[in-house]
């Protein structure tokens, strides 16, 4: 049976011819009519534009207990590209042009939807397709493997060959020259930037928990300024420490050496804080030395001061036994030289002022 | 032993009187040097010996030969040369072919005041027979052991400058002598008196006023003389701040001293307080002779360190340290 592809645009009215042409190039389909397997396969349109998105629906049922192997299909199906010209040849003739081949691109595909009625499985599967070049192109038949399970034999089902057209723009060559389209606005999912918006959730939410983290925090108390207590004056310190040994009645009870030891380390306890002279580390002619250097003491003063110290050296160092007299003298003249010595308030802070 | 002070001072200001005659006739030929004096005087006393250093000049040889004048004592002076010898100091034997023996030929330490002359310029060998005899006060020669006569002291010199070619002295055998005497240079009325004194062309005669036995007298009250257990700590204080300063608040000298005074520096310190007490002519001691006499027993007992030494830090600065630093009894 021959056929002839008369008009490129009046291609539908044509098509029984193109399935035949392809019926023919293909020498794998073979057609069953008899058989219950069934395979089909068809497009949503025979024409549509250069790029555009179609759907090729792929239809199969066969008995139950039999099995089918679905034919491999990758990111392509092979296609052959169909002259105009072929359209109006006999097979043989087209066959012999040897046409180029190209590819469907597949763009996604759906899962085989498998449902079984009156003894048949059906399975539907449907692909998204896209064809990037112009002109007439034939699918070739997709081949099924059908194992019959009682007959222990196979067979080999496929669809029909699928012919169509692909329309490219035309350019009005005659039209000034445009600049090219913006890209299209393609639209996004919520899914496409949910990362984006768990990142920013988290950032919101760790901010808030500082703030109210810094806000609910104890404001550090403010350490009170505690004064320094002041310093006991050093004629104060002496004289109480006097007063104390007057008490303790150390050279009535005997202890005359500690009595003397205790003067002799009051005294010199008052002239190192009073007139800053290392009386402590100095021995009693030092003391007194450094007393004429460097202070206005009146001679008289320091002869008392002397009596004190030199009576409380000879019995430290010398085992001496003063008179009762003597002892009595000595905490007297230490008395009176702290307190003839010692600076009043009015003149600590005119000292002060003038340091 | 006397423990009433005022025995002692008594007994002090009766035998002592032979002090003030030897200072008055050195004083005669010596100006100025007053504390080199004393300090002889405190080594004579304490039974000590003196390392004296200082520039040439300044009376070190007159100071001893005029104290051994007046004394009544044997002098004797060793200039230490590198080429002497143990034997040129200690003696020797000597074979005699008349009598077919041996016989000791004494050498010049045999005497009761010598005067070793730039002690640094000798070997060691030679140091170590010298210091041996001033510990000793005894020497063997051959197979006899000649007891040295008391009193014996030792004034050993050494040149500060000039240090070329000189065998320094150990500490260990520094630490012998009791007491280390830096002399300075005079003041300018005390040279224009020395001045005048040897333009004179001949110095004032120095008579021997002193027995030997009233040395030994002195020494024996000196044993008397009393030293209160507070001296005795302070001075244990002085000599234990030199070897544990951080102990005392001083724990900026610990790097300064590599090394601090050994016990005979207590020992000395003590005795030398005592010999100043009484030439002071006083019964007992008191912590301004411990002060006093500190700096010659301890000087050549402190060892300093390398980082001293960078910071030009003395062993006299760290006695001023220490004693500013510990309170006296």
């Amino acid at each position: 049976m021959n056929r002839c592809y008369c008009d490129s645009r009046a291609g539908y009215r044509r098509s029984g011819g193109l399935i035949v042409l392809v019926l023919l190039l293909s020498s794998l389909i073979r057609l069953s009519a008899s058989e219950p397997p069934k395979v089909t396969a068809r497009m949503d349109s025979s024409r549509f534009q250069l790029g555009d998105q179609v759907t090729l629906q792929i239809d199969l049922s066969y008995p139950s207990g039999s099995e089918v192997h679905w034919p491999l299909i990758a990111d392509s199906l092979p296609l052959l590209k169909l002259d105009e010209s072929m359209l109006q040849e006999s097979p043989e003739d087209v066959a012999r042009h040897s046409p180029e081949f190209a590819a469907l691109d597949v763009f996604d595909r759906s899962r085989r939807d498998t449902s079984e009625q009156e003894g048949r499985i059906h399975i539907q599967q449907s692909l998204t397709v896209a064809m990037f070049d112009g002109g007439y192109f034939g699918l070739p038949a997709l081949q099924f493997v059908v194992r019959y399970v009682d007959a222990q034999q196979a067979d080999t089902i496929a669809t029909e060959p699928l012919v169509f057209e692909v329309a490219m723009e035309e350019v009005d060559l005659d039209s000034d020259i445009r600049d090219i389209k913006d890209p299209l606005d393609v639209p996004w999912s919520i899914w496409e930037i949910w990362h984006w918006i768990v990142l920013a959730l988290t950032i919101v939410a760790a901010l808030t928990a500082l703030i109210a983290y810094w806000s609910r925090r104890k404001p550090v108390e403010k350490q009170a300024f505690i004064p320094r207590p002041l310093k006991r004056p050093p004629h104060d310190v002496a004289l109480e420490a006097l007063r104390a040994l007057e008490k303790d009645k150390l050279w009535q009870n005997g202890r005359v050496k500690e009595y003397h030891t205790r003067i002799a380390h009051i005294a010199r306890q008052y002239i190192e804080e009073r007139f800053a002279v290392l009386a402590l580390e100095s021995t009693t002619d030092e003391i007194l030395d450094a007393l004429m250097r460097s202070t206005s003491i009146d001679n008289s003063l320091l002869a008392k001061l002397r009596q004190a110290l030199s009576l409380a050296d000879l019995v430290k160092f010398a085992k001496e036994r003063p008179l009762p007299n003597d002892n009595d003298l000595s905490i007297k003249n230490t008395y009176e030289f702290v307190q003839a010595t010692m600076l009043v308030e009015n003149e600590q802070t005119t000292e002060q002022t003038e340091q | 032993m006397l423990t009433n002070i005022k025995e002692i001072n008594e007994k002090i200001q009766a035998e002592s009187a032979f002090v003030e005659t030897i200072q008055n006739e050195l004083g005669k030929v010596i100006i100025g040097q007053r504390s080199m004096l004393d300090r002889l005087l405190i080594a004579l006393l304490s039974n000590g010996h003196i390392l004296l250093e200082g520039v040439p000049g300044l009376a070190k040889t007159l100071a001893i030969n005029s104290l051994a004048s007046i004394v009544h004592a044997k002098f004797s002076r060793i200039q230490f040369t590198p080429d002497l010898l143990p034997a040129d100091l200690v003696g020797t034997m000597i074979y005699n072919q008349r009598k077919e023996e041996f016989l000791v030929r004494k050498g010049p330490i045999f005497a009761n005041f010598v005067l070793a002359d730039e002690i640094n310029r000798a070997p060691a060998k030679v140091q170590s027979a010298l210091l041996e005899a001033m510990q000793e006060r005894q020497v063997t020669i051959g197979e006899s052991t000649f007891k040295l006569s008391e009193p014996f002291l030792v004034l050993a010199t050494q040149n500060p400058v000039e240090q070329e070619g000189t065998y320094p002295l150990p500490e260990a055998q520094v630490d012998r002598f009791m007491l280390k005497v830096v002399i300075t240079y005079p003041k300018r009325e005390e040279e224009q008196a020395i001045m005048r004194l040897n333009l004179e062309g001949k110095l004032p005669e120095i008579q021997p006023a002193v027995d030997p036995g009233d040395i030994l007298r002195a020494r024996e009250i000196l044993r008397d003389v009393y030293m209160d257990e507070k001296i005795e700590k302070y001075i244990i204080d002085i000599v234990f701040a030199t070897r544990y300063p951080d102990e005392y608040n001083l724990a900026k000298l610990k790097q300064l001293i590599s090394y601090g005074g050994s016990p005979r520096a207590s020992i000395n310190l003590a005795q030398a307080s005592k010999a100043y007490a009484f030439v002071k002519r006083r019964g007992y001691v008191i912590p301004e002779d411990v002060r006093a006499i500190c700096h010659d027993v301890m000087r050549h007992r402190i060892g300093i360190t390398y980082e001293a030494e960078a910071e030009n830090v003395t062993s006299e600065d760290i006695i001023n340290e220490i004693l500013n630093s510990i309170e006296v009894p």
